[in-house]
């Protein structure tokens, strides 16, 4: 078996050290896995990315990447903090806050940039980055003229020029239209069969199956409820229902759960307008 | 589910009488300057991006030579030439692509605000002695505060007509070459443009990082405002409103401080430390060198003509 790329044992993070966000979480994520990370809002999975990428360092437990342990010392030092910025790459929930360029072509060099690497590379690299998610036309806009779907493209780009091993995406398919999803997730998909790792949080169980092939569900405990495959995850329906991923009545939308009819009649109060069961009332 | 309320139909709820609509006041100001703002905005984009002259030239070059025409003409003194220089930005404004009424609305907007409280003194012999042109009034005799000397007939004088049209002059040449530079330079473009003034990068990615999240706030205070419109049948009493905009305001303060948490959280997710670093700017062209060539015959020659017809 691989080294872990991550390593979480009994990790606890609160917010202003009273409001839990991550309760004991111990979890191990391996070189080249798709992992999903499900659970209802508030339940963590944010915070719980923020520490994967040395944002925020826990107040209990440990995190060790890449075999060391990740302390906000560590990533003070030059060295690490170049090895780990390099190995990992965060896509933030709202492109807005990763877009803090002037221009579109600056936000993507900025990394390699930072990192030191030569012009020509850097350059190369943006260029290649633009063509590949076919966005050279937007390189001299600024981020206030793009559109939803297109600060989401750059935000990526920019996280992709640093060629992470490891990428890290907060809810990257919310508010995109269907074929930016859909683009997306054929773009995770490529970036997994080349070897990354991919982790992203999402409480969009559709999504699941297209992009991962490990999930971890979060509860609103902020704890972990279960960690197993994309299949064993969603024919859970008690577990689903628990960690507020579906409700009840949100039955067919998927097919994962039960139908309207089966459901008991103080149930059906709002119900689907295309359901059977809706028709009749 | 649902209370009886919200099941009622609303179209049963009677039209106010259009005196008890209530004054639209600051919430509407508040909508037309942010929507004024971003159209502004949008506006100075939109003619940066047109094929012109001044927009070909390379952002470093074109703030060097805006600058060193702006410094001659500090330094002139004919109101002829320094009209002249105005007439030159006109041209310069045509060849750009802007529109003559534009450029000169924009212009002039400024100048008077600026220059003619402080023109207005210079124009009387109180203030600039000299050949009277219009007697102004006249008082019932001369005053003297210390060195101070004021006459028993005001007037106006050649002396300070001469002053006052070479003052604005020179404050309209030298604000429509500041203009011209705004409008036909992206504004991150100039902000990268500073950097041939030895302005540290961090400072300059500072700077636009300021315009950037500027923008994202105005269209913030504009949802807000927009979205209380939306909701509002009639305003209240101003203190209840003003107690809403010191509302508004304190969270936009809280939202702009967690953006700047956030985005500090995003550079160092990908490598930031503190040393900014930068792509090194395109080289110069050749057709930036003739413009330099050029705004240095136009400054030298007009400096040899300002000294001729006014000499030392």
């Amino acid at each position: 078996m691989k080294k872990p790329i991550f390593d979480l044992s009994a990790v606890s993070y609160r917010y202003h050290t009273a409001i839990p966000a991550i309760e004991g979480i111990s979890i191990s994520i391996q070189p080249g896995e798709s992992l999903a990370i499900l659970g209802a809002n508030g339940s963590g999975k944010s915070t719980l990315l923020h520490l994967l990428d040395g944002l925020i360092f826990p107040n209990s437990g440990t995190i060790t990447a890449f075999g060391k342990i990740l302390t906000e010392d560590k990533l003070e030092t030059e060295d690490f903090r170049h090895f780990f910025r390099s190995r990992v790459g965060f896509v933030f929930q709202n492109p807005d806050i990763q877009l803090f360029c002037s221009k579109v072509y600056d936000e993507i060099a900025f990394g390699p940039l930072q990192l030191g690497l030569p012009e020509r590379e850097v350059v190369k690299r943006v260029d290649d980055v633009l063509d590949m998610l076919g966005i050279s036309s937007l390189k001299d806009r600024t981020p206030n003229q793009l559109s939803g779907g297109e600060k989401k493209r750059v935000a990526i780009a920019s996280v992709l020029s640093l060629n992470p091993m490891v990428l890290l995406m907060d809810e990257p398919t919310s508010s995109l239209d269907m074929r930016t999803r859909h683009w997306l997730i054929v773009l995770i998909s490529e970036l997994t069969k080349a070897g990354k790792t991919i982790i992203t949080t999402t409480h969009d169980i559709s999504l699941v199956k297209q992009i991962s092939s490990r999930v971890i569900v979060l509860g609103e405990d902020h704890r972990v409820l279960a960690d197993g495959t994309p299949h064993e995850i969603i024919s859970d329906h008690e577990l689903l229902h628990r960690a507020n991923i579906i409700h009840e009545h949100e039955t067919d939308t998927f097919g994962y759960t039960r139908k309207p009819e089966d459901l008991p009649n103080e149930k059906k109060i709002i119900g689907f307008p295309h359901s059977s069961a809706n028709k009749n009332e | 589910m649902i209370p009886d309320w919200l099941a009622q139909d609303s179209s049963s709820v009677p039209l106010p009488a259009p005196s008890n609509w209530g004054r639209s006041g600051f919430v509407e100001k508040t909508i037309d300057n942010a929507a004024h703002f971003l159209k502004d905005t949008m506006v100075n984009e939109t003619v940066a991006r047109r094929n012109g002259l001044l927009q070909a030239i390379d952002p470093r070059v074109k703030l060097i030579t805006v600058l060193a025409i702006i410094v001659s003409v500090s330094i002139m003194r004919s109101p002829i030439i320094i009209w002249g220089i105005y007439g030159f930005t006109l041209l310069l404004a045509v060849a750009s692509s802007i529109s003559l009424m534009f450029f000169i609305k924009r212009v002039w907007l400024f100048i008077p605000l600026f220059s003619a409280f402080i023109v207005i003194p210079a124009l009387f012999n109180v203030v600039t002695p000299g050949d009277p042109v219009w007697t102004a009034f006249h008082l019932a005799h001369s005053y003297d505060f210390g060195p101070y000397h004021i006459p028993d007939t005001i007037t106006v004088t050649r002396q300070g007509v001469l002053t006052a049209v070479t003052f604005i002059g020179r404050v309209s040449a030298s604000v429509s070459l500041a203009v011209l530079l705004t409008l036909t330079t992206l504004w991150n473009d100039l902000l990268q443009a500073l950097r041939v003034l030895k302005v540290p990068r961090i400072f300059i990615l500072i700077l636009g990082m300021t315009y950037r999240y500027i923008i994202l706030l105005v269209h913030t205070v504009y949802d807000i405002h927009v979205a209380r419109k939306s909701r509002t049948l009639h305003y209240g009493p101003t203190g209840s409103e003003q107690r809403w905009v010191a509302s508004r305001m304190g969270y936009l303060l809280k939202k702009t401080y967690m953006i700047s948490q956030d985005v500090h959280n995003a550079m160092l997710s990908r490598g930031f430390s503190g040393d900014v670093r930068t792509l090194t700017p395109s080289r110069i062209q050749g057709y930036d060198y003739a413009w330099c060539i050029f705004v240095l015959f136009i400054c030298v020659f007009s400096i040899v003509l300002d000294r001729t017809l006014v000499p030392w």
